[in-house]
């Protein structure tokens, strides 16, 4: 169970255990107070039966005593009208008793004191004598006194049944007293527990009220911070919708995007911003449903703004949930890749015509190579044939001229060469491998040494020297540093031509060098470019493409390429693939 | 018996004015004396080695010993002429020699592939030309043993 699961249980707990007790409490009381009235009730009819059993003791007592009177009387007088004043008395009496008796019929006791009193009155009252019919008056005396006697017994007695009754009713008071001081306690205990109670439960409440509270608080604080932060996204389209699929929020980007507004927008399905086509497939009521099975679904595709224009968007539907795992609805993150996708195929399309624009310089160089050389041919070919069919004709001077127009053509035809060679150099793929290039150097060593077999050329090559690259290229990249040493060497007696390699800066260096002419560092940086030349055409020959040439595979490398010379003293180039 | 050089025809497939006067004089500066016919582009060419067109009297018992063929005419491209004449059992022995300014690979790749039998590269400089030429005659003409006459004549 959850944190806040938990929580609601103590709390429910809580409330029911403060606000339940408080009623039974109460109830209880009730139940108590009830008991003190019935008590109390009770309490006033014993009260009322005692007055009642006092009373009739009293006037048991009266006729008693009234009895004794007559009896006395009766005794001396032998008047005949006591006789009946008797009798009268004596049926009070007995109504009397039976009274006491009938009143007292639950107490034990006062029951046997009336038995007793019954058999006192039948033994020793019940009779009448007179003197009279005594005679005797000793005898009289007697009875006299024996009733006299029994008189004072049944008095006694009376007032002993009195002063039980009074005992009782003492005692009841008294018990009733203490019950009713238990009794006001226990309500006042109870009324102040059921007050504590209410105060726990109300104390419960109030905190719980304040941590809801402040718990909402936080949470609208939280709400409006995002609120203000999706709303302020200009660039993706952020957005709630329903469990159902209809908008429930709208931010500046979604208006930006999409083109509605958020009143226009809200509580309205999202299916409206689907194309027909794919609202027709139930496409968006899919999306929703695998955003609720997998918990997130994105999507690329074609939407709908409300002008109707499409936008290629890229769409992330998530799912919301609560703790319970309770679906809440979707978050919609729609951004707008139109721009990214026309410049997708913007690029596609550069790509295409970069595809176009090389195979047309393909076919370009290739027109180049039959149509420039054949007129250059010509150029020569009948220069030549003036040289040859009229050279009697012609002057010195004028052959002259048709030489410097055949060498002319001739190096035109050269320029053409080096410039398709390296055209094609530029456009070709780095193929890689492991190339030796110490083996590559010993080849083009023998060649060179075989185009001028006169030259003595000291050639050292370090062993092993293997890199990665294109071997074509790299063949490319030495003939043209081989026989450039090679060529600028020529003046020298004793030349020399080294081909090395070496660290520096951590990266292997290769060199070629050699102690031909070498040249002027000042214009080092034309060395490198199209046609410079750092001599002049009759001190070596050459068209200046073969430095850019080998520039443009090093670099296809990946590489560089640089040099460092003095006049006279030789050249060395280095360069790192 | 042997073909006297008269009988040798050297088919020159050329439209370059400039480069057929050329070809013609180094041919000649190298004294090979055999026939040659130029056609000046690919139609003409096959013209002359069917029988149609302008040739359409021509006794086809008569083929060239050699057909030095330029890549780059007008109308039908080189490569074209000689995927005809390949395709040709008439023609489709007969020895032809690429000659062109052409050095590019795909062209070496494609003329080999259409059965050209030699690529040669038209230098500019003339000298190299003619020597270039010479050897050619030297090799198709004396020293190449052609295609028997049997195999070569109509079916």
């Amino acid at each position: 169970m959850g944190l806040e699961a938990q929580a609601r249980v103590a709390l429910r707990t809580k409330l029911i255990i403060a606000i339940g007790s408080a009623p039974l409490v109460i109830c209880f009381l009730g139940i108590l107070s009830y008991q003190w009235t019935l008590r109390e009730e009770e309490d006033q009819q014993w009260v009322a039966h005692t007055h009642s059993v006092l009373e009739a003791l009293g006037a048991l007592l009266t006729d008693t005593t009234s009895l004794q009177v007559v009896k006395r009387d009766y005794a001396l007088t032998g008047d005949e009208s006591y006789r009946s004043i008797y009798g009268t008395t004596l049926a009070r009496v007995q109504n009397d008793i039976n009274q006491v008796s009938d009143l007292t019929s639950d107490n034990p006791r006062q029951q046997e004191s009336s038995k007793q009193f019954r058999i006192l009155m039948a033994a020793k009252l019940s009779t009448l004598p007179s003197l009279k019919e005594i005679g005797d008056f000793r005898t009289a005396n007697r009875q006299l006194l024996s009733a006299e006697q029994a008189f004072q017994e049944i008095r006694t007695l009376i007032v002993g049944m009195d002063g039980e009754e009074r005992r009782l009713l003492a005692e009841r008071l008294q018990a009733a007293a203490a019950g009713s001081a238990r009794m006001k306690t226990a309500i006042v205990l109870g009324n102040i527990l059921a007050i504590l109670f209410l105060a726990g439960g109300a104390f419960t409440i109030h905190q719980e009220m304040v941590r809801r509270w402040k718990a909402e608080k936080e949470l609208r604080a939280s709400e409006e911070r995002f609120r203000l932060m999706a709303s302020s996204v200009k660039e993706y389209a952020i957005f709630m919708l329903d469990t159902e699929g209809k908008v429930a929020s709208w931010n500046v980007g979604a208006e930006r995007i999409k083109g509605y507004r958020a009143e226009e927008i809200v509580g309205r399905h999202f299916s409206r911003f689907y194309p027909p086509e794919d609202a027709n497939q139930d496409k968006p009521e899919n999306q929703l449903k695998i955003a609720a099975e997998n918990g997130q679904i994105e999507d690329e595709g074609w939407r709908l703004r409300k002008d109707g224009s499409r936008l290629w968007a890229n769409v992330v539907i998530t799912a919301i949930r609560d703790q319970s795992g309770t679906l809440l609805g979707f978050c919609k993150v729609t951004r707008d890749m139109t721009e990214r996708r026309q410049i997708q195929e913007a690029i596609q399309r550069k790509n295409a015509q970069l595809e176009t624009s090389n195979r047309e310089l393909d076919a370009f160089s290739y027109s180049v190579a039959h149509d420039l050389r054949a007129p250059l041919r010509a150029i020569d070919g009948f220069s030549l044939a003036l040289l040859e069919d009229y050279q009697d004709h012609i002057p010195p001077q004028g052959k002259l001229y048709l030489e410097r127009v055949r060498s002319g053509a001739l190096r035109m035809a050269q320029l053409i060469d080096d410039l398709l060679k390296l055209a094609r150099i530029s456009r070709q793929q780095v193929e890689r491998s492991q190339v030796d290039l110490t083996r590559l150097a010993e080849e083009i060593a023998v060649q060179l040494r075989d185009s001028s077999p006169d030259r003595q050329v000291r050639f050292l090559a370090a062993p092993g020297i293997s890199v990665d690259g294109d071997r074509n290229l790299l063949r490319i990249v030495l003939e043209n540093l081989l026989g450039n040493a090679w060529k600028f060497t020529s003046k020298k007696a004793e030349a020399r031509v080294e081909l090395g390699m070496k660290n520096g800066d951590g990266a292997r260096v290769i060199y070629v060098r050699d102690n031909g002419a070498g040249f002027d560092m000042q214009y080092a940086d034309k060395l490198f470019g199209v046609f410079q030349r750092l001599h002049r055409e009759n001190e070596f020959s050459g068209t200046g493409v073969g430095l850019v040439t080998v520039q443009r595979i090093i670099h296809r490398h990946g590489g560089k390429i640089w040099a460092e010379a003095a006049p006279d003293e030789g050249a060395t180039f280095y360069f790192v693939l | 018996m042997e073909l006297s050089n008269k009988d040798k025809i050297i088919l020159l497939v050329e439209d370059n004015p400039d480069d057929e006067m050329l070809t013609l004089r180094a041919l000649k500066q190298n004294y090979i004396r055999n026939e040659v016919v130029v056609a000046h582009d690919g139609v003409e060419a096959l013209d002359f080695l069917f029988g149609t067109g302008k040739f359409k009297d021509r006794d086809l018992t008569i083929l060239p010993q050699v057909i030095l063929l330029d890549l780059k005419l007008p109308r039908m491209d080189g490569l074209e002429v000689l995927k005809q004449i390949r395709a040709d059992l008439r023609t489709k022995l007969l020895p032809v020699v690429i000659l062109t300014s052409s050095n590019e690979e795909r062209d070496r790749v494609t003329g080999y592939g259409l059965g050209a039998n030699s690529y040669v590269r038209k230098p500019v400089d003339f000298n190299e030309f003619s020597e270039a030429v010479r050897q050619l005659g030297l090799y198709w003409l004396l020293l190449n043993e052609p295609v028997p006459a049997a195999a070569r004549s109509i079916k």
